[in-house]
């Protein structure tokens, strides 16, 4: 397998880890407010590490089977749209290596709130029930805590399967250059 | 469309965009975006969308049953788990306390066979099945528990946590089925306050611990602490006469008024639910479930 396979795959075992421990583990934690933002989180992670169009497309994989998987009764669609744009705009972020914990907090809590805010919009046309505002804190709260622990763990695990990464890094140092 | 082209294929040599140079979309972000689009459509038409959801339940339940037995450890998930020296203690308790209860419970039955014409309608045949998965995104009153069709479940398929109504069936998988809870936005239940057997909806709202009693008649007295139960629903379905809903926990505004808000405390824990019980008629372990009204 070529290195980017092997990034492919890495990429759909997070994905599907993350869709998983979403429904049994995020989602049931004693906790107030809406489930823990953690498949938001592994995206923005695989955005940052990969660029655009992979965090985009697994922002979406990992939204659809959301929409699709178990205890979903939401319009299917939704989730993958809102990971989509969440994985695209992390995948924009220029130079992820050098995010300091508290700019990744930032990123996070941005994201997070930007993804709440949409898809209650979303869930407000197509007419499914609304959540209250308060959620809105809470979910951005908990989510941007586990971001800075999960976000930095995803890009490593991206990272270390990337062996052209030192090639790489100076095309992209050049890149910037120029 | 040339265009669009040339910043795709630049895309893909530069993964790392800078925003100000390039703020054009990726023609890949497109097409998903505009998939999840139509995918939307597509289900708010309806029929079209159901077998790709049963997929999703034949494929992911038995995957969340299986997670959840693995990761069954977690601290997080066994906040129910009691040590076994304190279950044998209790144990010994409950025993004791069960001989002078089984007194009071035959003279009890006796009092009950008289007041009630048949007595085996009292009693309700349940299953017991694992809470496997909850949520997923954006809100937590839905559920999957570790029963489908296999198990005799179907569509509206009543709900409970010990003698507390939780919600109903509303998604059979084969091993699998997915639980509206009752504070679910969109369930809205017909009951009745015990004692003055005053009518009232119990709607969901967005608040996980509390439902909203929408009294037929708004000159009721209400009290708080009152037991809430269910009307029931013709065969049964999806709810039995008399299963226990809740307790009136808060009433602002004067009877009558219109801004009166009576709010119901959910009986179960819904937030943190380890295992419930499908009322079906085949199940065993028949016990008394239903309240008097």
């Amino acid at each position: 397998m070529t290195p980017k396979q092997w990034q492919y795959l890495i990429m759909g075992l997070l994905v599907l880890s993350a869709v998983i421990l979403q429904t049994v583990v995020a989602a049931r934690l004693p906790l107030p407010g809406p489930p823990l933002g953690l498949t938001l989180v592994v995206i923005v992670g695989i955005g940052l590490a990969a660029g655009t169009t992979a965090g985009a497309a697994s922002g979406f994989s990992a939204g659809l089977l959301l929409d699709l998987m178990p205890p979903a009764q939401t319009t299917i669609g939704v989730s993958a749209l809102l990971l989509l744009v969440v994985g695209a705009l992390a995948g924009r972020i220029t130079d992820p290596r050098g995010l300091a914990p508290a700019q990744l907090a930032g990123l996070t809590a941005a994201l997070a709130s930007g993804m709440w805010l949409l898809g209650q919009g979303l869930l407000w046309l197509l007419g499914d029930p609304v959540a209250p505002l308060s959620w809105l804190v809470w979910f951005v709260l908990g989510t941007t805590i586990l971001g800075v622990v999960v976000i930095p763990a995803v890009t490593w695990a991206l990272r270390r399967m990337e062996p052209g990464r030192r090639r790489r890094r100076r095309f992209k140092t050049a890149s910037a250059a120029g | 469309m040339a265009v669009t082209t040339r910043v795709d294929s630049s895309q893909r040599r530069r993964p790392a965009v800078k925003p100000g140079r390039k703020s054009r979309v990726p023609i890949s972000v497109l097409v998903l975006g505009l998939i999840a689009l139509s995918l939307m459509l597509l289900d708010l038409q309806g029929g079209v969308t159901g077998p790709l959801r049963q997929a999703g339940m034949a494929v992911g339940g038995p995957i969340q049953n299986w997670a959840n037995g693995a990761l069954g450890a977690l601290p997080t998930l066994s906040e129910q788990r009691i040590n076994t020296d304190e279950l044998q203690q209790n144990l010994v308790a409950s025993q004791q306390r069960e001989a002078e209860l089984q007194l009071q419970l035959d003279q009890l039955k006796e009092q009950l066979d008289r007041k009630v014409a048949d007595p085996a309608v009292t009693e309700l045949a349940t299953i017991s099945a694992p809470v496997v998965a909850a949520g997923p995104l954006m809100s937590r009153n839905t559920l999957t528990v570790a029963a489908g069709r296999n198990d005799g479940v179907a569509r509206d398929t009543a709900v409970l946590s010990g003698n507390a109504l939780v919600g109903r069936v509303v998604e059979v998988g084969p091993t699998t089925s997915t639980v509206q809870l009752i504070t679910d936005p969109a369930s809205s239940i017909a009951v009745r306050l015990q004692g003055s057997r005053e009518l009232a909806l119990a709607v969901g709202g967005a608040d996980q611990q509390a439902l909203n009693l929408e009294l037929f008649d708004p000159l009721v007295d209400v009290e708080l602490g009152q037991r809430v139960i269910t009307v029931g629903s013709p065969d049964d379905r999806p709810f039995p006469a008399g299963l226990l809903v809740g307790r009136v926990k808060v009433v602002n505004g004067a009877v009558g008024a219109p801004d009166r808000n009576v709010v119901v405390q959910p009986e179960a824990k819904l937030s943190a639910l380890d295992e419930v019980q499908l009322l079906l008629p085949d199940g065993d372990g028949a016990r008394e479930i239903r309240q008097q009204p």
